[in-house]
């Protein structure tokens, strides 16, 4: 038998092929409409719904909202590109729609598929078929063939509208406080406003200033050798004598995950540690960084135990409100390197321009309330 | 340039098919009055090579349809008058002593009236059943054996049996096997009004039916027949006529909520053959040379309604086989 390639013509196969591939279109670009518009409700829903617990119930964060707004509309997209027509499928679309008594279908299995066997009659099926497939092509173009598939506009509306009320702020003091600080705060405690900060500041750097110009100069020299490189051990020039330190009863750094632990740490599961935490007339004996215990100036720890500062907020550069841990720092408990006297060392060398060194070592919350701490020093001044 | 001249052949072909096929409904149409449905069927049914059980009241031209026809195509027609007391050999034929001139004796082979193109079986269920079941090698295989001889039968070969569906003392019905070896149940219903009238001015004093002339040979028709094997039938049209067929059975998968609940047996796999047969006949009759989904649809009732049997207590609620099926059929159609 004759293979059928032989008996058409290119002409007509290709009059076939084209007009499929635009029903084929035409059909895949129908389904993706409906799947995105779909979507785009699921959407819109979701920003709704997150938009108006945003208002009335609790603070929603823009970017997990339009994370889970924008999952129907690509599971949308996806499924429209996974139920993409077949030749097929749009050939039997096409024979549906101009009532082509499966005209096309049949003409398509004959050219693309090997499952419909070929007879005398299949090279006059395919002619009769490209004859079919000009004329419905031209047809094919009018509208009235098509879904008219309106844009989701109310939809549209209605994600925008939810979106506007996740912008608007929400119910107050909600994300500003994480968890820990809000385990940590107190009921007792109330934020001080930022001009007690600058007081206690001022009052301070005048006590350090007028009384204590030996310590001053003990600070100098001890952080003026902290610019210097560092040692391997970046941790020694603040910890120059950890036996010591265990010989007092202190533990010294033992958290190695703690880049600063210099200036903490000494209260995972330390006497000391604990006793930072208490009332600084309650554990002027315990000893609290190991740098205080161990370095030269053993007599400042004494010269700055009934030092105290105050609980405070602090509003930071970027208009972050930081709130204290109970004990002057905006640290978590465990986290707080011991002393009211780091506060006062890190003004002191603050002073002298000497704080980079320093602070580096703190973590990034810390270094941010220290840079704060420094600024306002340097505007009283 | 062969390319163009075969498809000029293929396109005469057809649209002479569609030419005759109309001519000789026409002719029917003309002699029959008021059966126009029970004519077209009957003719699919004729060029898909199947053989036909006319089922209807006395009275309707049923015999008179036969005839006619037979007279319209010019092949042989044999006439067999079923009753109780019909044996198997008056329809197949059976050897006989001959005795020759020079006093020699010898068996013959007598041929019955199985041996014609087409056999009219009236009143096929008068018949007991050991006579009907004659009919089954015939209809089957085109052949009758007697005494281990097998003898073939013309070509074309159809049987065409009627029925009464409404006398039941005294008759024998068909057993499944012999339904299932029809390709077509056609129902014979009252014609209209009009339809008598018209009946009255053609047939009352004469039978047009006797002196109808042959308007296609029977060479004709089996060209057609032939014609009919090269329509194209696409693996979709037959996955949807496959899907028809299950869904009549009421112990499969795809089975239809309405085949579980009133259907014992659903529709054989000759049954699809038959569906698949009648469609490309009716593809040829409108010009195509595929088949559609909607030929399947025309024809589904017509060559299943026979090939199905209800459970008992859809027989006990008097459920029409026909409208279950109908149900079945929309059903399928809208899927």
């Amino acid at each position: 038998m004759v293979e059928l390639a032989e008996l058409i013509s290119v002409k007509d196969r290709a009059a076939i092929e084209r007009f499929i591939r635009c029903v084929k279109k035409a059909l895949w670009l129908d389904i993706f409409r409906y799947q995105l518009g779909r979507g785009l409700w699921v959407s819109s829903a979701i920003l709704l719904l997150a938009g108006l617990i945003n208002l009335f119930f609790y603070n929603i964060l823009i970017s997990s909202s339009l994370t889970l707004a924008l999952l129907p509309i690509v599971g949308g997209v996806f499924v429209a590109v996974k139920k993409m027509p077949t030749f097929a499928n749009a050939a039997s679309h096409a024979d549906n729609l101009f009532r082509g008594k499966s005209l096309m279908t049949t003409a398509t299995e004959l050219l693309y598929s090997n499952t419909t066997a070929h007879r005398d009659f299949s090279p006059w099926i395919i002619q009769q078929a490209a004859r079919t497939a000009q004329l419905w092509h031209e047809q094919y173009k009018q509208p009235i063939y098509h879904q008219q598939n309106q844009f989701p506009w109310a939809a549209m509306g209605i994600a925008l509208c939810g979106f506007f009320f996740i912008l608007q702020p929400g119910v107050p003091d909600k994300h500003e406080v994480t968890k820990v600080e809000s385990k940590t705060l107190t009921a007792d405690l109330k934020p001080a406003p930022v001009t007690s900060l600058i007081n206690e500041i001022r009052r301070e750097e005048n006590t350090l200033q007028n009384e204590e110009p030996a310590f001053q100069d003990e600070l100098t020299e001890h952080f003026s050798s902290a610019d210097k490189p560092a040692p391997s051990n970046a941790d020694t020039h603040l910890q120059p004598n950890k036996k010591q330190a265990q010989v007092d009863g202190l533990s010294s750094n033992t958290n190695k995950d703690n880049p600063q632990t210099t200036m903490a740490d000494n209260s995972q599961g330390s006497e000391a540690g604990n006793n930072q935490l208490q009332p600084q007339h309650q554990r002027a004996d315990a000893g609290i960084g190991t740098q205080a215990d161990t370095n030269p100036s053993s007599s400042l720890h004494n010269d700055t135990k009934n030092r105290d500062i105050k609980l405070v907020d602090i509003e930071l550069q970027d208009g972050t409100l930081v709130s204290s841990d109970g004990k002057g720092m905006p640290f978590k408990e465990h986290q707080f390197t011991g002393s009211d006297k780091r506060i006062k060392l890190a003004s002191t060398v603050a002073s002298k321009n000497t704080s980079t060194a320093y602070t580096t070592r703190f973590s990034p919350s810390q270094q941010q309330y220290v840079n704060a701490y420094f600024k306002n020093i340097h505007t009283e001044k | 340039m062969r390319t163009l001249e075969s498809l000029d052949i293929i396109e005469n072909r057809i649209t002479t098919f569609q030419e005759d096929f109309l001519k000789l409904r026409d002719r029917l149409r003309n002699v029959i009055v008021g059966q126009d449905d029970v004519i077209h069927d009957l003719i699919i049914a004729l060029l898909a090579g199947g053989h036909i059980l006319l089922e209807g009241l006395p009275g309707l031209g049923k015999t008179h349809l036969v005839k006619a026809l037979a007279a319209s195509i010019d092949v042989s027609l044999s006439r067999i008058q079923c009753t109780p007391d019909l044996m198997p050999a008056d329809i197949t034929g059976s050897e006989i002593l001959l005795k020759a001139n020079n006093d020699d004796v010898r068996i013959d082979f007598r041929r019955g009236p199985v041996f014609s193109s087409m056999l009219l079986v009236d009143e096929i269920n008068r018949t007991t059943p050991k006579t009907q079941s004659a009919l089954l090698e015939a209809m089957q295989e085109y052949q009758v054996t007697c005494a281990g001889v097998s003898y073939h039968l013309p070509k074309p070969f159809w049987v065409i049996a009627t029925q009464n569906p409404i006398e039941l003392e005294g008759t024998f019905p068909l057993p499944e096997a012999q339904l299932d070896r029809f390709l077509f149940k056609i129902s014979v219903n009252y014609p209209s009004a009009d339809s008598l009238l018209r009946m009255i001015d053609i047939s009352l004093d004469d039978e047009p039916a006797d002196h109808l002339g042959t308007i296609l040979s029977g060479n004709r028709i089996m060209e057609m027949m032939l014609d009919a094997k090269n329509v194209v039938v696409s693996d979709t049209v037959k996955r949807s006529a496959i899907a028809l067929i299950l869904a009549t059975q009421g112990d499969h998968d795809q089975s239809s909520s309405l085949a579980r609940q009133h259907i014992r047996y659903g529709a054989s796999p000759r049954g699809l053959q038959a569906v698949i047969k009648a469609a490309r006949i009716k593809a040829l009759a409108d010009g195509r040379a595929h088949v559609a989904i909607d030929d399947i649809h025309d024809v589904a009732l017509l060559a299943l309604r026979h090939r199905i049997l209800l459970n008992m207590e859809s027989e006990l609620d008097n459920i029409s086989i026909d409208d279950i099926l109908l149900q079945i059929i929309s059903s399928w159609r809208k899927s």
